[in-house]
């Protein structure tokens, strides 16, 4: 006979190794795109305050004076991209615990899920003015190599994770259903 | 709900306690809590079977309907 405590906390959850492992990971990365974000933003403002110095050096490498801005564009769409990617990490995190304390099927991880299905649209779409960007920049810059851009992976991602919001859904309410059942 | 539990009239006559019979048929005493209050949204066929087998009854004194 399952008691209800045993069905909701699995024994032998929180000890999971990939929980461990996914955890490092998720703190480690959620840092350093803080850092990044701080550095871009840093370089947004640098790019703003000092547009003067920015023209002169691409007017050197000879682009036209606008992509000063362009590249302070990019930079500034660059820190929004970072700032959601940090977003997405920080909600994986929250249901990597949801799962650690062995309650993941709460109504919770399903909005979650689909947040980050949100997340990984908006992230998709930004690549995109950011990848025409350095595609043109590329034209006058000859050591820029950054590959950013629309990607099938990434709106397949999208796509499992508002499935699997769907199917979080439906298991919070079996699970809810379970909770009234001796 | 209109279906009534009768598990504290069932305890009184058999003279146990509800943390006996917790005990006894391997359930919480949170989840027999839950039962006796009329709280539980189900009940398994096997938790029935272990209350009917330890107070020696038949699942119709364990459980009632009112007819309002």
């Amino acid at each position: 006979m399952i008691s209800m405590k045993q069905a909701g906390a699995l024994p032998g959850a929180p000890s999971d190794p990939l929980l461990t492992a996914a955890r490092a990971v998720i703190t480690i990365t959620r840092v350093l795109l803080i850092v990044t974000f701080a550095g871009l933003s840093f370089g947004v403002v640098a790019g703003i305050i000092g547009h003067g110095v920015v023209v002169t050096k691409v007017v050197a490498a000879g682009a036209p004076p606008v992509a000063a801005w362009a590249i302070t564009g990019m930079l500034a769409l660059f820190a929004a991209l970072i700032l959601m990617a940090e977003r997405f990490l920080r909600r994986l995190g929250e249901i990597v615990a949801t799962v650690a304390e062995g309650d993941p099927f709460v109504l919770a991880n399903a909005r979650r899920l689909e947040q980050m299905g949100w997340l990984v649209l908006a992230i998709n779409l930004i690549a995109i003015p950011i990848g025409a960007i350095v595609g043109w920049l590329s034209g006058y810059i000859e050591d820029l190599h950054i590959d950013v851009g629309f990607s099938f992976g990434g709106l397949m991602t999208m796509l499992i994770l508002f499935v699997l919001a769907r199917v979080f859904r439906q298991g919070s309410a079996m699970r809810e259903e379970l909770e009234g059942t001796v | 709900m209109a279906i009534t539990v009768k598990l504290d009239d069932l305890l009184y006559q058999r003279r146990m306690t509800l943390t006996e019979l917790a005990e006894r048929i391997d359930l919480t005493l949170a989840n027999l809590s839950i039962l006796k209050t009329g709280k539980a949204k189900a009940i398994r066929f096997s938790t029935l079977e272990a209350i009917c087998r330890e107070l020696e009854c038949q699942p119709g004194d364990l459980l009632g309907y009112d007819h309002e």
